[in-house]
């Protein structure tokens, strides 16, 4: 997004990690089997905002957690939504 | 407040992030108004409350997919220009938009660039339209305008020149609908000065040529009369241009033009000249002193749908 200039770009990273913190608590709010599907939209979502947002941390996770989803793994589910959460709270 | 004078874009996609970076985006081009939807079901909404320049749409949406959504909107809008949102991954996907119909695709997530490409290339295609569009028209209007039985070699039988061939071409488009073969295309009631008084067409002629189309078919019907009624055996008079005929039927005030492909019998014949007579009859006084005023024919749209129904049986 180099056409934005630094303080519009810094009001829509503010924006994208206020959002997305905030689909994270619903998703870990609601973290079982029968979820597989919003987790895995989830995932995918952020996996392609991340790098819109200049955040190729979130888009690593994002792709991480779209895998686990379809393999029906809650560990690394957790275990990356738990990254994801650290990371979003270090930009806050 | 989005304004209601600039040129509408929407832009279809499940993600906030991709919603809010494209409102961001759009901060950058106040001539164009940005309208947001979150899905298909949100989007057909908007799309039936103002007209759209534009449409930018997610392909893997839940619900009603954005493949769904482009088949949709194609069908009711098909001249909307409308740009996937695709991820590498969905590149056989993209193919299928293509063939449903979508302009391009964009690679997820969008840029500036790529957005702002696809909006001039909007902007592009919408001119060229536009000019091709005139371009037509003043041909059509001059080519139609200029019609001379003599001029275009049809005096002269097996000489038919390029211009009778260009104008048939023309015709042909115009007024020949594609999945109709072998019936009647198009009925019009004109008034003996070549005014369009109803015209009823399997091909949606718009107003604009139904009305030149009325002075060119006046001129051939009044040429085929001196060159032709002589010795011909039938009540109609009837003349072919390239694949499709036009046959005439001659009242006291008016005339019926009917266009069709493939043959046209007896039982038709007769119906399309009791037509003419019927129309005539029921309409004496106001076609006596008739003053181009439409309002007092209006019945004659009738006429013309009682005598399509009639004649335009499949002959396949």
């Amino acid at each position: 997004m180099e056409d934005f200039d630094d303080d519009e770009w810094a009001e829509m990273q503010e924006m994208y990690i206020n959002h997305t913190s905030k689909e994270l608590d619903k998703i870990n709010n609601q973290l079982d089997l029968d979820s597989l599907e919003a987790i895995r939209i989830f995932g995918h979502n952020i996996k392609g905002s991340g790098g819109m947002y200049g955040f190729n941390e979130i888009t690593n996770i994002g792709l991480q957690i779209e895998i686990a989803a379809k393999a029906s793994d809650l560990d690394s589910i957790k275990s990356s939504l738990s990254e994801l959460e650290t990371f979003l709270k270090s930009k806050i | 407040m989005p304004s209601e004078d600039l040129p509408n874009i929407l832009a279809v996609d499940d993600d906030f992030a991709v919603r809010m970076a494209m409102d961001f985006m759009f901060k950058k081009w106040p001539e164009y108004n940005l309208i947001l939807a979150e899905d298909a079901k949100d989007a057909l909404v908007k799309l039936e409350e103002r007209n759209y320049m534009m449409m930018f749409s997610d392909i893997n949406m839940p619900e009603i997919s954005g493949l769904e959504l482009l088949e949709m909107v194609k069908a009711k809008y098909p001249d909307l220009p409308i740009f996937m949102l695709t991820s590498e991954t969905d590149i056989q996907n993209s193919i299928t938009a293509f063939r449903h119909g979508a302009m391009d695709y964009l690679l997820k997530p969008p840029t500036v660039a790529s957005i702002k490409g696809a909006i001039d290339k909007t902007v592009e295609y919408i001119e060229e339209k536009a000019e091709k569009e005139r371009i037509d028209m003043s041909d059509f209007k001059q080519m139609v305008e200029g019609f001379s039985p003599e001029e275009m070699g049809l005096t002269k039988s097996g000489s038919k020149n390029t211009e009778f061939t260009k104008l048939v071409n023309v015709l042909q488009e115009k007024l020949i609908h594609p999945g109709k073969v072998g019936r009647v295309h198009n009925l019009f009631l004109l008034s003996k000065s070549g005014i369009v008084i109803a015209n009823l067409s399997a091909n949606e002629v718009e107003e604009t040529d139904a009305d030149i189309l009325g002075g060119m078919f006046t001129a051939v019907k009044n040429f085929m009369e001196d060159a032709f009624s002589a010795k011909s055996d039938s009540t109609l008079n009837d003349i072919q241009f390239g694949n499709f005929h036009i046959t005439f039927a001659s009242g006291a005030y008016s005339e019926l033009a009917v266009v069709y492909t493939g043959i046209i019998n007896q039982a038709a014949e007769e119906a399309i000249a009791d037509t003419l007579i019927a129309f005539e009859l029921d309409n004496m006084k106001t076609l006596e002193n008739w003053d181009g005023d439409f309002s007092k024919l209006s019945t004659a749209p009738t006429y013309l749908e009682k005598l399509f129904s009639d004649i335009d049986k499949d002959k396949s």
